[in-house]
């Protein structure tokens, strides 16, 4: 899929949903580190850019 | 609350943790489990957070299906709780929106505070930063979602799920469209619509489609059938409703709900979904257990630097 997008053009944002949906046999701890840490991976998503949605 | 799969019982705890740690993303609570909380104690909470976090916090709000939560809080049937979480829901609005005296004669949950101080500013509850409050969103789960309908009455955000069919969730929009003129107001913009769908990236299909399957994603999508099939909600999975039950499986799920594949197919489907739901103005990106983080970081790289980048503006079609 190519583009088709001018210069200029409103994009499409992206964000996360954390679904914190871990197997019960997972430390809760490691679940909930990574669950904070996620946003913070090297890609993050571009989640810093203001705009960025997280749910 | 008591979900083991599920393990943070307190999002709003969550959140406070990451407004300290960011800066410019916009946080949502999804969602305040209304029956089990004072609506009074929601509203200054989530007030609390759009202060700490300078205004970056959406909230949506519900009413919460766990029968063991049930049992725990001593609530009753799931009909109840709907009105339960309406009312919840207007006492809420009223204390960011209203100042005191406050009075909420509702059949389940009672305000009369009529001796508030002026001089001692007593008797007047947080109000959020965000005037009149938060952006507020709305989960759509079924195709004629009722929480869809009130939500485009209202003005909410919505949210369409990834639990469902693409085909259910382009229904979405037009229930939420429907609400909007019931209630009034203009057509809403599809920059709104956040859709929100599980992800993975791979570097082929079949690596992809045994990462998947075989490992804690895949686990989740049997975990989220067997829930629904014990509420008898496994409906909401099907895009056609006549579908036997048995066949609502994993394999289902990755290949009718979920977008998975190499980056070449990872494309192709969302070019797919763009041209069934007509477009949208927000992919969210759903989280699934990191279990392999080398490979999540990969996958959401070619989902931020190449897939999202080439979607079409919202109101352009793929194949025009």
């Amino acid at each position: 899929m190519d583009s088709k997008r001018n210069s200029g053009d409103q994009i499409v944002k992206l964000g996360t949903f954390l679904m914190p949906v871990h197997p019960p046999e997972k430390s809760r701890t490691a679940c909930f580190d990574e669950e904070l840490n996620s946003l913070f991976t090297p890609t993050s998503l571009d989640l810093q850019r203001p705009g960025a949605v997280i749910t | 609350m008591t979900l083991e799969w599920e393990p943070i019982p307190a999002n709003d705890v969550f959140m406070a943790n990451l407004i300290a740690r960011t800066k410019n993303i916009k946080l949502g609570i999804g969602v305040s489990i209304l029956p089990q909380h004072h609506p009074a104690n929601v509203a200054a909470r989530v007030a609390l957070l759009d202060h700490l976090a300078h205004g970056r916090v959406y909230w949506g709000f519900g009413q919460g299906g766990v029968p063991t939560d049930w049992e725990l809080f001593n609530l009753p049937d799931g009909k109840t709780q709907a009105q339960m979480t309406a009312e919840a829901h207007e006492i809420i609005l009223m204390l960011w929106t209203q100042d005191p005296p406050y009075k909420f004669d509702g059949k389940f949950w009672k305000i009369d505070m009529q001796h508030h101080s002026e001089e001692l500013r007593m008797g007047y509850p947080l109000k959020p930063y965000q005037q009149p409050h938060p952006p507020i969103g709305m989960t759509l789960m079924s195709a004629d979602s009722k929480g869809g309908a009130v939500g485009g009455k209202r003005g909410y955000i919505p949210l369409s799920t990834n639990l469902v069919h693409q085909n259910t969730v382009a229904k979405h929009w037009e229930t939420y469209c429907q609400g909007a003129a019931e209630g009034g107001l203009p057509e809403p913009s599809r920059d709104i619509w956040r859709v929100s769908r599980s992800i993975f990236v791979g570097e082929s299909n079949d690596q992809a489609w045994d990462f998947c399957l075989n490992g804690p994603f895949g686990d989740s999508f049997n975990y989220m059938l067997t829930l629904l099939r014990n509420a008898e909600m496994l409906d909401l999975v099907k895009d056609d409703p006549s579908m036997p039950d048995e066949n609502a499986t994993v394999e289902y799920m990755l290949k009718n709900l979920c977008i998975v594949g190499d980056k070449k197919s990872c494309m192709e489907q969302f070019e797919e979904l763009w041209d069934v739901t007509g477009g949208f103005g927000t992919l969210l990106f759903v989280k699934h257990d990191f279990d392999d983080a080398e490979r999540w970081n990969s996958c959401m790289h070619v989902l931020a630097e190449e897939i999202v980048p080439a979607l079409p503006t919202v109101g352009e079609a793929v194949s025009a």
